[in-house]
């Protein structure tokens, strides 16, 4: 069973999308804390981190230093995609409010890289 | 045949001397006493013949002159040259200066006698126009100068004619070392696509004006500045080949465009969310529906509701600073009860937060006046922060204070608290602190309710501890 890191700070986005990912088999944990997310990596070994802009300082941190820089980071936005957003390092993103089928195809797509 | 004019006989001089209408001639002695005026003359100076004759011709200069020894230079300059010229202004009876132009001849009588014969024209109304003329050209350059745009000219080539100050301020040339430059090569580097340039020149060609070609332009003091430029032909003028290009400063404007922006962004992003959430409730909602799991269709539509009721919050908001920020906001006043409506306001909240302690401490139980409903919006307003920043602490505190002409309220919560570096400015626009950035909000909250508040005559305030807490303030009159 794939393993999804849910980071976002809306409490109702993540218990949704926890809900929704899991009628998809998909493993879920989430968290709104910054300073959690590198313990909680830790001990789930996600396949994707699934990440908000809000956090966007966190991105660039998990994927420049840190060990699980490997594992794919997928982008969600409210903003219309602007230069800033292109510029981060993630693998793909996705905007709000979210094309279901899309969002499916893309964590799909992104989970066959690292298989 | 007809009969030529004796021209050697005084009477025809006399003719000339007395019936001439623009030249005053004045008959000077070698002492300077004028002899003999003409009529012109005792027309433009106001003089009778009588008035000036036997006096000295000094009087006709201006008390500077005559101390600068001017009508005696005269005097000699005619006596030892034979001639003098007038381009001078001289003084009437009444002391006004008239603008002449003219000239003295020496002439010798035939005793050997010598005189000067003085032959002046009065260009006094010339002279009056040329120096307005002149103040006028000396207007148009000062308001040149003045002006912040830099305004240049420039001839069928592109080479620049003429340039105001401003023109340094935006490339490092000062005058007269631009002159003959080719304006297109100044703005090469700038004019990625040539189309400043290539505009100038088909209005040139066309006689055709244009404006607001935007272009960022790196001034000489290392500023990346973004100009408007509009540029016109010059008709009616000697300079009827040329055109006139004015380089308009618009980077505050382009800044404000900016925030604008940004701002629309922020708001697009947080309106965002609750529709993200929508989404995926409904469609859980349809796949729990063909399970028949009525408890997940339950929650659902709850979910749902909260989402709808938080996008509708984040509109009316918006909505509100708008109208606030636009100094519409209306006052609906009534008389109430002040404890009352706390607890309506506290109603609503617990309503949406259950697992929340707010605690009430005070007495409230007096008539107010005011707008009730905005009030109880700032009352919400305030707890559903201490309630957002609590940082987990279930605990918020609502005291009522008073005193014999003002009702205090405070919020106090333990959460994350503000540091003094922010706490001047969480009362404005769009302020979200930043270690609460990734807490829901478009920051428009504390603004509105400040502006309520402002709108009863009454203050706000607040104090923090960064990593203790939060009490939020407000006082209205009774």
């Amino acid at each position: 069973m794939k393993k999804i890191l849910v980071v976002n700070n809306d409490f109702d986005t993540m218990t949704l999308l926890k809900n929704w990912l899991e009628k998809r088999a998909y493993q879920v944990k989430f968290t709104g804390n910054s300073d959690e997310v590198f313990t909680i990596i830790k001990k789930f070994d996600p396949d994707l981190i699934f990440i908000d802009i809000t956090h966007s300082d966190l991105i660039s941190t998990l994927k420049v230093h840190h060990e699980n820089k490997f594992v794919p980071m997928l982008l969600m936005t409210g903003y219309t995609f602007r230069e800033a957003t292109r510029k981060l390092p993630v693998d793909d993103a996705i905007e709000k409010p979210f094309n279901l089928g899309l969002l499916e195809e893309k964590i799909e797509t992104l989970l066959r890289k690292t298989a | 045949m007809q009969k030529i004019p004796d021209f050697t006989s005084f009477n025809y001089f006399e003719t000339i001397f007395h019936n001439a209408e623009q030249n005053n001639v004045l008959l000077i002695n070698d002492k300077g006493i004028v002899i003999a005026v003409n009529d012109a003359f005792t027309r433009s100076f106001g003089y009778h013949s009588d008035d000036i004759i036997g006096n000295s011709m000094d009087v006709l200069f201006t008390e500077e002159d005559q101390k600068n020894g001017k009508p005696e230079k005269e005097l000699k300059d005619v006596l030892t040259t034979g001639q003098a010229l007038d381009n001078n202004y001289l003084v009437s009876k009444q002391g006004k200066l008239i603008w002449v132009s003219g000239e003295s001849v020496l002439v010798k009588s035939d005793k050997g006698e010598k005189s000067i014969l003085k032959i002046i024209q009065n260009i006094q109304q010339q002279k009056i126009s040329e120096l307005a003329l002149q103040d006028l050209s000396e207007f148009n350059d000062n308001i040149l100068s003045s002006i912040e745009d830099v305004v240049i000219v420039l001839d069928k080539n592109m080479k620049v004619v003429k340039a105001n100050k401003a023109f340094s301020t935006i490339f490092k040339f000062n005058e007269p070392d631009y002159a003959r430059m080719n304006f297109g090569d100044l703005i090469r580097p700038y004019d990625i696509f040539d189309q400043v340039q290539n505009s100038i020149k088909t209005a040139i060609k066309t006689k055709k004006s244009f404006s607001n070609i935007p272009l960022e332009i790196e001034t000489p003091s290392g500023d990346k500045r973004v100009f408007d430029i509009s540029c016109g032909n010059m008709q009616h003028t000697d300079w009827e080949n040329n055109v006139l290009v004015v380089i308009h400063d618009i980077t505050v404007h382009k800044q404000v465009e900016r925030e604008r922006e940004d701002v629309i962004g922020f708001v697009a992003h947080e309106l965002r969310n609750p529709l993200a959430n929508l989404v995926l409730c409904n469609e859980i909602m349809s796949e729990a529906i063909k399970e028949n799991n009525h408890e997940e269709i339950n929650d659902m539509l709850q979910r749902s509701k909260n989402n709808v009721s938080r996008l509708n919050k984040m509109i009316a908001e918006l909505y509100d600073a708008t109208r606030v920020y636009s100094g519409n906001l209306i006052l609906d006043i009534s008389t109430f009860n002040f404890r009352e409506m706390i607890d309506e306001a506290i109603e609503t909240i617990q309503g949406l937060q259950p697992s929340y302690n707010i605690i009430v401490t005070g007495d409230g139980n007096f008539p107010v006046k005011g707008d009730k409903y905005r009030i109880i919006q700032v009352v919400t307003n305030y707890l559903s922060n201490g309630i957002k920043y609590s940082n987990g602490k279930t605990n918020v505190i609502l005291a009522i204070t008073h005193n014999n002409t003002t009702v205090t309220v405070s919020v106090k919560d333990e959460g994350l608290g503000i540091s003094n570096k922010q706490l001047p400015f969480i009362f404005d626009r769009f302020f979200r602190a930043e270690n609460t950035r990734n807490l829901e909000g478009i920051g428009l909250g504390l603004y509105l309710s400040r502006q309520i508040i402002y709108a009863h005559k009454g203050q706000v305030w607040a104090e923090s501890e960064e990593g203790k807490g939060s009490t939020f303030y407000f006082s209205i009159p009774f």
